[in-house]
């Protein structure tokens, strides 16, 4: 059998980071709270009969949330060997709270002080000692980031576990309370010889109704239980949840007095003072929008531009396509073959690699900003403006994660109580540009923007605004009606980015886009050569009489309203449903076959000369904002449980795509006098209907009493 | 009166929580209990990111409506 | 005979992709969205 170790503490104190010292797995590890929403497992490096298991950041053991639920069930129900509890110590007292419920429970309890190294800069004292004897456990000094002490630890409580020793906390409830729970303990047999009874005492004095459930206690019993509730109630005037946590509270002051020596209790910290610019009433928004644009322009048009540039032009232009063709030449192979590994696979996949190095710099400004602590910040200074149309703060988090990948962001939203918030977050959260649909926005921008400041980051900005003019807009319909969820979010302490959680991360992105490059896109690449290199009759043929190019025709004229009706854009488009770099691979395909055997600018000059501006503009948003990856469809349908929600979601996301792209194609050539009688008139409608959308009144009792017919 | 109205940087103790036992029972777990002293560091439109306990946490106006200081 | 080797070696490592994908998707590990440090990965069937 082999040990199980659960990392249990607070949201954002270090378990994940922790845990992929300890197993050296590369869990996305993120600054802010609720990264984690499902527990994860790995085996302990040097030790293989060691199960560490990494459990969703909690404040305490009843369940408000769903990570809390998660967390507790397992802890309670499955009992793992021993628990790390990781304590934030420079945040001692509320971290405290829940590991005084955790030492309940009777499974060995190891903690872990971590950030002990932010402690001693701030010049505060922990004594050790007094504190492991106060809690009756096992404390040890961490700094996860640096990785001291998490093999300490890691030990301490492999030995913990196989001896099973309880843990014996010093601390007493008030006579009043441990008399009561003395009497509980022993009054159902069910827990009085069970390892966690003292938990079981505590729940059901707090009147716990999902243990109550999970006990089956009598009727009797219960009377009994109630009887010594109210006596206790009575006594102190509190209700008996108040009553624990004040105790709790009560016990650990005095632990914390006993043990940790404070240089200076209350003073401005630096934290403080850079919140009081960042998250200033006037200046937030600005300066978020800032530092974005920033993030984009340097990363797509300046320093990344340069490399993606180079890698484009130099290598996938001038050295190995030339390279790989001559060695071909020079063997004899047969021209279909050469075309397949030249133009199908070196383009097609070259041109999505050759983005890699503006993903890599995003990458690295994301990851900063998110571990510096900024991010975190963004969810508050957001949440004032999507409370405005009913969605909370919280649900900016999966739109955060979103900018790496939607399947995850999708995910994320499962920590969103409300449903109808949910549902929106879901719909929304992919408009986000993830990794994938950053080769496009770098493409249009690189190729049909030059020397254009704006282009990349507005993706970002449009993204942005597609999800606030949604909620606005969804929030008036019935299904989504609904009070926008509190918001309540404990926000990191700035800190300087460790360069190995950026690293981690920018690498994994870096990873998975050239392994992803490698596979899905490969193979996709390689169907778009097969199907534009021959026609029906199997017999090699230009690109304009292939098979792709007779299908995409049907499709095309859909889009020509949009400004791009050519087959070869739909047919990317369409491709890009696969994976979004296909759109950029499928491009690189098709251009290249026309411009057979030129080098890799000459593909991208071809791009440019059959479009306008304008369109590719309409291109670019149209792909951003349309239904994403199968992936994240599959992410989509998953979280929402059922196809109908699913379609909606997905319909609401093309026809939104489709909407705002025409409005922006039409609007455009109507400035440049080209005005289309038909489909300018359509735009100039569709505006008027988001404005009417927009601004209409929000018919709350419409919506309640249509919701009260439904049920 | 509540937290949304006390004046930032000043430190202020906590009189009571309002508001349904779950959400009281999740502010208590966060740190928000009777006689603790919480600084609201920053407010926008109602919203305010306090100091209580060494951390900072921030919360909606709804929310910080049902702390009375 | 360079175009059987040749092609053979390409469409080899083609199948040998296909084959690894769908694997690795029938396990778990990977949906193809390529995003195999994400905290749901393995969720992603």
């Amino acid at each position: 059998m082999p040990i199980k170790i659960a990392l249990a503490g607070n949201p954002n104190s270090g378990k994940t980071t922790m845990f992929n010292h300890l197993t050296g797995s590369t869990q996305y590890v993120g600054n802010w709270p609720g990264v984690t929403v499902e527990k994860k497992e790995g085996r302990l490096k040097g030790d293989k009969d060691v199960i560490i298991q990494d459990l969703p950041g909690i404040y305490s053991l009843s369940p408000y949330t769903l990570e809390e639920v998660v967390s507790r069930n397992y802890l309670v129900n499955e009992m793992p060997d021993a628990i790390i509890n990781i304590v934030d110590a420079s945040n001692i007292e509320r971290n405290l709270y829940l590991t005084t419920q955790l030492l309940e429970i009777g499974v060995p309890v190891v903690i872990a002080l971590n950030m002990i190294d932010v402690v001693r800069k701030n010049g505060d004292v922990i004594d050790i000692k007094k504190l492991s004897e106060a809690l009756g456990c096992e404390v040890v000094e961490t700094a996860a980031v640096k990785g001291t002490g998490s093999k300490e630890v890691a030990a301490k409580a492999v030995v913990l576990a196989s001896k099973g020793t309880k843990p014996s906390p010093r601390y007493k409830f008030s006579d009043t309370v441990e008399a009561a729970l003395t009497e509980i303990e022993n009054l159902v047999d069910s827990i009085s010889n069970h390892r966690s009874r003292r938990f079981f005492a505590v729940k059901l004095f707090e009147r716990d109704e999902k243990i109550l459930e999970q006990l089956k206690l009598d009727e009797n019993t219960i009377n009994r239980i109630e009887e010594i509730i109210s006596k206790v109630e009575n006594e102190l005037d509190d209700d008996s949840e108040s009553i624990i946590t004040n105790e709790r509270y009560t016990c650990i002051s005095q632990v914390v007095e006993k043990s940790v020596h404070k240089k200076n209790k209350s003073r401005l910290t630096t934290s403080d003072k850079i919140d009081l610019v960042l998250t200033n009433r006037w200046l937030a928004l600005p300066i978020f929008a800032a530092i974005m644009f920033l993030v984009y322009y340097i990363s797509i048009t300046t320093v990344g531009g340069w490399a993606t540039d180079w890698v484009n032009d130099v290598l996938f232009g001038e050295i190995i396509p030339p390279a790989v063709e001559g060695f071909l030449v020079s063997v004899g192979c047969a021209d279909w073959l050469i075309s397949l590994i030249v133009d199908g696979i070196v383009g097609g996949v070259g041109a999505v690699l050759g983005f890699l190095p503006q993903m890599i710099v995003l990458f690295f400004c994301l990851s900063i900003l998110e571990d510096c602590g900024y991010m975190a910040r963004i969810a508050f200074i957001m949440d004032r403006i999507f409370r405005k149309f009913g969605l909370s703060g919280k649900s900016f988090i999966p739109m955060l994660v979103a900018t790496g990948c939607g399947v995850p962001g999708v995910m994320a939203s499962r920590t969103i109580e409300n449903e109808s918030d949910r549902r929106i977050t879901i719909m929304t959260t992919t408009f986000m540009p993830c990794s994938a649909k950053l080769p496009i926005i770098a493409l249009i921008a690189g190729a049909m923007f030059r020397d254009s400041a704006w282009v990349a980051p507005s993706a970002y900005f449009v993204g942005i605004a597609a999800i606030i003019v949604s909620g606005i807009i969804l929030k008036k319909f019935k299904g989504f009606i609904g009070d926008p969820a509190p918001f309540v979010m404990e926000l990191p302490k700035y800190h300087l980015p460790s360069p190995k959680t950026v690293s981690i991360h920018m690498f994994d992105r870096a990873k998975s886009f050239v392994k992803k490059a490698g596979t899905v896109i490969l193979l996709a690449c390689v169907g778009v050569w097969f199907l534009s290199s021959f026609n029906w009759t199997l017999t090699m043929v230009d690109a304009e009489n292939s098979i792709l190019a007779s299908l995409g025709k049907i499709i095309a004229p859909i889009f020509a309203p949009l400004g791009w009706g050519d087959w070869k854009s739909a047919v990317s488009t369409l491709n890009g449903l696969i994976a979004k770099e296909n759109v950029v691979g499928t491009f690189g395909v098709l251009y290249g076959v026309e411009e057979v055997s030129e080098n890799g600018a000459e593909v991208w000059a071809a791009l440019q000369a059959s479009y306008t501006q304008l369109a590719a503009y309409s291109f670019l948003i149209f792909n951003l904002l349309c239904a994403p990856c199968f992936a994240a469809i599959g992410a989509i349908r998953r979280e929402m449980g059922n196809a109908k929600w699913t379609l909606i979601a997905l319909g609401y996301q093309t026809g939104l795509a489709y909407a705002v792209s025409l409005i922006i194609y039409q609007f455009g050539m109507m400035f440049t006098g080209n005005f289309s009688v038909i489909f300018g008139t359509l735009a100039i409608i569709l505006v008027a209907a988001f404005v009417y959308l927009l601004f209409k009144p929000v018919n709350k009792h419409e919506g309640l009493t249509r919701k009260a017919m439904a049920s | 009166m509540p937290l949304t109205m006390a004046k930032t940087g000043e430190p202020n103790l906590i009189k009571k929580i309002t508001g349904k036992d779950e959400t009281r029972r999740f502010l208590e777990s966060l740190g928000f209990v009777v006689g603790e002293q919480v600084t609201v560091m920053s407010e926008i439109a109602g919203n305010v990111i306090c100091r209580i306990k060494d951390t900072r946490i921030a919360l909606d106006k709804s929310m910080a409506n049902r702390i009375i200081v | 005979m360079a175009t059987f080797i040749i092609g053979a070696i390409v469409f080899g490592i083609l199948a040998l992709i296909s084959i690894n994908l769908y694997k690795n998707r029938k396990k778990g590990t990977t949906c193809g969205c390529g995003c195999e440090g994400c905290p749901s990965a393995n969720r992603c069937k």
